[in-house]
């Protein structure tokens, strides 16, 4: 009963870390970007959501999407005025500037909140518990997130598949410098993906700050698990980061089963299996449903 | 105005003319790829653009593109100054680039890369259906992914999708490089409905006869100058060759070749 029990929480909790792993891959995918940043960013959305709540006394919900659209904007100014100047700079120098800037944020946020780990309360989300069966029952928050993340990838998915800007986004993830000859410019695309990537992170942010809880270094784990995701799930398609998502999630309950203190160690060996025997991941290819 | 040739067998550089560049220097780095080029383009007409590999020819057309900034002289488009416009509002203003190795968005299919080649959203006939009647390979293949097409398949494809913007002056690059004589054939077949329409054309072509053929005025280049221009009956073959090979006694003494 217990494995039962420890499959649904693995495939729930692949839900997150597919959202987290969403802007991840979309930005690389888009802009060939390694955002090193992308964890500490998403823990800055969570902070700026308990500090709503917390200081200020805002209502939860409102909280949220406050903190949802400064993150949005912050995306823009990020890609506008950092990424997109480092961007024809040769290969390393994004990601070496997202590396520091990832230092700074986590540095920052010691400096304004300290080390103290924090939760957020929406409600009684963290606690409130959905029954499956008479012996099981799951945590609504993880349910919550888990409908999300197939939502909000599937929706990414079937708006890059099937509209007109998501047929541009593709076209510029092909060659952003050809799209350009179209009338199109790209670096408005970037900025675009670049919001939307850090408002998908700051949701999941939001939502691994409920579940559990997170301090100035919560960003570093996150991005870890992200980059598994997306190496297992492979960067061609979303659909492929929730299924990569799932896959970490359920080595990591399954071999705690055995014994807790596996659990993380389960989820970098499969990791490394995928990097060695299916490097490109289980969905390869480029942005195709 | 500078001493070169275009300026005295050109005529008039600046001008008026529906595209206008005059003393044009582009730079790679510390590299000078263009020297004071001037060229000018009338409406409805068609000018080709000669030279050997590496003289300057792509450089031009991204530079009237605005994918290259000079960093001297100025591009004017019906006699506005258009030097420092970006690529992407150049195509919106009429202005459309076939680029050299047609780059296509390898992951979208033919039909899709028509969709992304018709965002500029000008005004004018040329729609999906209208791509489909003028280039009938591109029409077989709508479906297909382009990165599963051949040289020529990818070189309509592209041309149909910078059709797509309702240009009035189209800049082809490198037309029928590596292509078989056959589907250059066709393609010239569809440019000639392009050029009937009153589409001024600006292509390099390394098939001498052929551009001689359909140009209206053509440019030699030659390790980033002009070196000739003229109208295909002022110029002979013989011209255009030593041009193009940078043979001529006056050029010789010019460039300091031995």
């Amino acid at each position: 009963m217990n494995w039962v029990q420890a499959v649904i929480q693995g495939v729930l909790i692949g839900g997150q870390y597919a959202l987290f792993a969403a802007g991840l891959s979309l930005m690389f995918g888009v802009m060939r970007i390694v955002n090193l940043a992308h964890g500490g960013l998403a823990i800055v959305g969570a902070y700026l959501c308990s500090e709503a709540i917390g200081r200020l006394g805002v209502p939860a919900p409102l909280a949220i999407l406050l903190a949802l659209l400064v993150m949005g904007g912050v995306g823009y100014a990020l890609q506008r005025f950092l990424l997109d100047r480092t961007m024809g700079s040769g290969e390393f120098v994004t990601p070496l500037v997202t590396f520091a800037l990832a230092i700074v944020i986590a540095n920052l946020l010691f400096e304004l909140f300290t080390s103290d780990v924090r939760s957020l309360q929406v409600g009684g989300l963290s606690t409130a518990s959905l029954p499956i069966t008479s012996t099981i029952s799951v945590g609504l928050i993880t349910v919550i997130v888990f409908v999300l993340a197939v939502a909000i990838l599937g929706g990414v998915q079937l708006f890059l598949n099937r509209t007109n800007v998501g047929r541009v986004i593709r076209a510029t993830a092909d060659d952003g410098a050809t799209v350009r000859l179209m009338g199109v410019n790209n670096r408005v695309v970037f900025q675009a993906v670049t919001a939307f990537a850090l408002v998908t992170a700051t949701i999941a942010g939001i939502a691994s700050g409920i579940q559990s809880s997170f301090d100035p270094n919560t960003g570093t784990v996150l991005l870890l698990f992200a980059f598994e995701t997306v190496v297992i799930g492979g960067l061609g398609s979303l659909w492929g980061t929730l299924v990569g998502g799932i896959v970490l999630g359920l080595s990591q309950t399954l071999a705690a089963q055995i014994d807790v203190q596996y659990a993380l160690l389960a989820g970098h060996v499969v990791f490394l299996v995928f990097l060695f025997v299916r490097p490109r991941g289980i969905f390869p290819g480029t942005w195709q449903g | 105005m500078t001493a070169d040739r275009a300026s005295t067998t050109g005529g008039t550089t600046t001008a008026g003319g529906l595209l206008g560049a005059a003393d044009l220097d582009v730079f790679y780095g510390h590299m000078q790829a263009l020297h004071g080029v001037s060229i000018r383009v009338d409406d409805g007409e068609t000018v080709a653009l000669i030279g050997a590999n590496g003289a300057g020819k792509s450089t031009l057309l991204q530079t009237l593109a605005g994918a290259k900034v000079p960093a001297r002289g100025t591009v004017r488009w019906q006699g506005e100054d258009v030097t420092h416009v970006p690529d992407h509002r150049r195509v919106r203003m009429g202005i459309s680039l076939t680029p050299e190795g047609r780059r296509l968005f390898t992951s979208l299919t033919v039909e899709e890369n028509l969709q992304v080649g018709g965002r500029a959203k000008r005004k004018g006939d040329w729609t999906l259906e209208r791509a489909y009647e003028v280039f009938p390979l591109v029409a077989n293949l709508r479906n297909r992914r382009a990165d599963a097409l051949s040289g020529g398949e990818r070189q309509a494809v592209a041309i149909a999708r910078s059709l797509m913007s309702n240009p009035r002056l189209l800049l082809l690059d490198e037309v029928s490089l590596g292509l078989a004589p056959l589907i250059v054939d066709q393609l010239y077949e569809s440019l000639h409905v392009i050029m009937g329409k009153g589409t001024s054309l600006v292509l390099v072509e390394q098939d001498l006869g052929r551009a001689m053929d359909v140009c209206d005025r053509l440019y030699c280049i030659l390790e980033g100058r002009i070196v000739l221009s003229g109208r295909p009956g002022e110029v002979t073959r013989d011209d255009v060759v030593a041009a193009y090979f940078g043979t001529r006694e006056d050029l010789r003494a010019q460039e300091g070749v031995g």
